[in-house]
């Protein structure tokens, strides 16, 4: 029953794809791929310049709020007067910690991350790999 | 062996290779073209609807998860995209005694007759009308019949490509064979 019911509207109602319809499949995919690279290029090219602007200054600013923090003057302290820190290693662990500017090291590593993204995205849409499907049309 | 290559080539579309996608379309676009043109009878509304598939599967390649099956996914695109066209034409024949669960109200009142004999099919005038009133047949019914016969799905793929139970595939599955079978009789009478 199986294969004779499967046979029968195989056989009865069976249609050949015409000689275009797989070009146009492939030009359709095409195009959307050629979409696709565009918003690639764009978004990748507008957020990598963006975020590499914006890490320089994230970095200098990074750099002050450790020197503002206090931060650099602890960590000083270990090779000017280490016998005061192990003696009073406890509270030194703590004002080292608290003396720590994470939302500045926070953003600007979010931005070099940012910048990464941006640039695997922009680099994905201008690889070598080019849409080849008109070739093979 | 085969759904080893059609996971190597959508792994080389992923990766950006969009030549590769044309050993997909040269693998399945006769059996798409086929399941879609007996679900909306037309071929003109089939081959759209073929473009507009694959033109969905290369889209959404990302989201498909390599530990199912390919065909089962690409049929439920298939089978999506006709259903959505059909919906647009307001041509959608469901049943207006089905309930959401794939019960029928009326045909539960059928007795439970044994489906479509093998006979029917040897005579190549029955074979032919059989096909004809199958195209007559609602769209629920015509695609689980296609999917199991034509296809040669299991029960299980099919109600994965359908979203539904295969209690509710198992039914209407044979639903279908006895409104073929009704359909018989009345044009014997």
């Amino acid at each position: 029953m199986i294969n004779k019911f499967g046979e029968i509207l195989l056989k009865i109602g069976y249609i050949s794809p015409t000689t275009d319809l797989r070009s146009r499949i492939l030009l359709n995919v095409a195009e959307a791929s050629s979409k696709r690279r565009f918003w690639h290029v764009l978004v990748g090219s507008v957020m990598s310049v963006a975020s590499l602007v914006a890490v320089a200054p994230l970095f200098v600013y990074t750099i002050g709020e450790f020197y503002r923090s206090g931060f650099v003057s602890f960590i000083s302290l270990i090779f000017t007067d280490s016998g005061v820190v192990m003696s009073n290693f406890n509270e030194y662990a703590l004002s080292v910690m608290d003396s720590v500017p994470f939302w500045a090291i926070t953003i600007t590593l979010t931005s070099i991350l940012l910048f990464l993204i941006s640039a695997r995205y922009l680099i994905t849409g201008i690889s070598n790999k080019r849409s080849r499907l008109i070739i093979s049309l | 062996m085969v759904e080893n290559n059609d996971i190597e080539i959508i792994n080389l579309c992923i990766n950006g290779d969009d030549s590769a996608f044309s050993s997909i379309v040269d693998r399945y676009l006769s059996a798409v073209l086929n399941f879609t043109y007996r679900l909306c009878g037309s071929r003109e509304d089939a081959e759209e609807i073929t473009q507009e598939t694959f033109l969905k599967v290369w889209k959404n390649l990302r989201k498909f998860k390599q530990t199912e099956n390919f065909k089962t996914w690409l049929y439920t695109i298939a089978r999506n995209t006709t259903i959505d066209k059909l919906r647009k034409r307001k041509d959608v024949l469901f049943s207006a005694f089905d309930s959401d669960d794939g019960g029928n109200f009326l045909e539960d009142t059928l007795p439970d007759n044994e489906p479509l004999p093998d006979k029917i099919f040897e005579k190549e005038e029955n074979a032919r009308m059989v096909v004809g009133m199958f195209e007559n047949l609602p769209v629920i019914y015509k695609e689980v019949l296609q999917l199991y016969y034509v296809e040669e799905m299991t029960l299980v793929e099919i109600s994965k490509i359908l979203n539904k139970s295969v209690d509710t595939v198992k039914s209407q599955h044979r639903r279908a064979l006895i409104q073929l079978r009704k359909m018989l009789e009345m044009r014997n009478k």
